[in-house]
């Protein structure tokens, strides 16, 4: 017999209350009114009776993309502010400088749970000047994400000494017409950091968008900004943490609906690609046979076109084309016979979608293509690539 | 870094949008993109004009 609690609002049983009954067989049971709405087995395995409602319970719960530092598609290390590495972060900094890289946990390693594999450092020499801050943010599309509710957001951290970071949450309405003014400064506190890794939670309101107006460029969106050194322009967007140089390193960020954190959720890797390429993608060559063949016509004969389909729609069309710069990293080539270097790099088309991107290549006159022929645009060094950006 | 307009490719459409080029320190081209890029924007908001296209040759 299971043991049983039940919830009894007495109008068929005659007596309301909750009601204990004990059993000897190992099985709980959870009713309501006598009927189970949860049964956990002898061997702890919970079932329900019905669908679990629960918002963000489960799968996604996790706000921030590349919360677990995964995915590297621009590099691995950057000194410029903006997106330059880790997907999705954004390494910002002016006046004072950073190198902002990846690192690799030692494999089998206790200190963060759940075997990540690489996390976040930022190395920072502040310059003194009221403007002057290095900081690191997300941009999470949508700004009523998490409009109106109580959010937590988790991480791991440690620092070459003990020295404070702040954390800010940030409402942008985007831009374009009239949009609302940004609300900045929302839930920003220090976070003392050790040298030793340590799981960091903070618990905030974020302010409801009722009312407000969004920008018609449909790209308003909720921040999450780590401050490392932030000048006095900036103290009350990072909670007066002042200016500092030193190593910051931070791993498993996630953010989340409730007042609770829930361990990180370690989503499938080709999941958190996906999610990262509706941002950003970047195609390379095989580092050997140097094959980025894209399938083209020529459309005169200098000029070859071809087409690269997204994995997944960008979250907006894409307005640029990103290439190594050399262009005789590249080539038009007839199809098994001639391969004709580039005279410029691959050229974006306005012809690009949310889709797919449209490129063209052009090659020295005096060549053999003809007009509407089948070629191929390729890659014909392993320094080669291709990117789009969709970003916030 | 500056930025410079392309040629148009004639696509057959009479308000194709013009490209232009990043022209960075190194006179190397990373980037190429339509009036619509943020960078691109931030750039001309900073008081910058790119440069003309070169002209098609005869």
């Amino acid at each position: 017999m299971p043991s049983i609690i039940n919830s009894d609002d007495g109008q068929t049983s005659g007596s309301a209350g909750l009601k204990f009954t004990s059993g000897d067989d190992g099985v709980m049971k959870i009713q309501n009114n006598g009927v189970d709405a949860m049964t956990v087995s002898a061997a702890g395995q919970p079932t329900f009776a019905a669908p679990v409602s629960q918002p963000g319970a489960f799968m996604f719960r996790n706000k921030i993309i590349n919360g677990n530092f995964d995915i590297w598609q621009r590099g691995t290390s950057q000194t410029i502010s903006g997106y330059s590495s880790a997907d999705r972060w954004r390494c910002l900094n002016v006046g004072s400088t950073k190198t902002a890289s990846r690192q690799a946990f030692d494999l089998g390693q206790t200190d963060v749970p759940g075997n990540p594999k690489y996390y976040m450092r930022h190395v920072v020499t502040s310059v003194a000047g009221a403007s002057n801050y290095v900081a690191m943010d997300q941009k999470i599309e949508g700004v009523e994400t998490l409009s109106g509710k109580t959010a937590t957001l988790s991480f791991w951290a440690k620092a070459d000494a003990s020295k404070n970071i702040a954390v800010e949450f940030y409402q942008d309405f985007g831009t374009g017409g009239s949009p609302s003014d940004a609300v900045s400064g929302i839930g920003a506190q220090l976070v003392a950091l050790t040298t030793s890794w340590t799981k960091y939670t903070i618990t905030v309101d974020i302010p409801s968008v009722a009312g407000k107006t969004l920008g018609t460029d449909g790209n308003d969106w909720v921040g999450v900004f780590f401050w490392f050194d932030a000048g006095s322009d900036y103290d009350d967007r990072a909670a007066n943490l002042g200016q500092q140089s030193g190593t910051f390193d931070i791993a498993q960020v996630q953010l989340e609906e409730g007042s609770a954190a829930t361990p990180f959720e370690q989503r499938p890797i080709g999941t958190e690609e996906n999610l990262c390429y509706r941002y950003y993608y970047k195609i390379f060559p095989n580092a050997v046979t140097k094959s980025l063949t894209l399938m083209a016509n020529a459309s005169t004969s200098t000029r070859g076109w071809g087409d690269v389909v997204f994995p997944v729609p960008m979250r907006t069309e894409p307005t640029a084309l990103e290439t190594s710069g050399t262009p005789s990293h590249y080539a038009v080539a007839r199809v098994g016979i001639t391969t004709y270097t580039g005279t410029n790099g691959p050229v974006f088309s306005t012809l690009t979608t949310r889709y797919m991107s449209a490129i063209y290549l052009d090659v020295a006159s005096g060549q053999s293509l003809a007009t509407d022929q089948g070629t191929t645009i390729r890659a014909i060094n392993a320094a080669a690539f291709l990117a789009w950006s969709a970003e916030l | 870094m500056m930025y410079k307009q392309l040629p148009k490719v004639d696509l057959g459409d009479p308000d194709e949008q013009p490209i232009y080029a990043r022209v960075d320190d190194d006179g190397k081209i990373r980037v190429t993109c339509t009036a619509k890029n943020p960078d691109f924007l931030e750039w001309l908001a900073q008081g910058n004009t790119p440069e003309p296209a070169d002209e098609a040759p005869e």
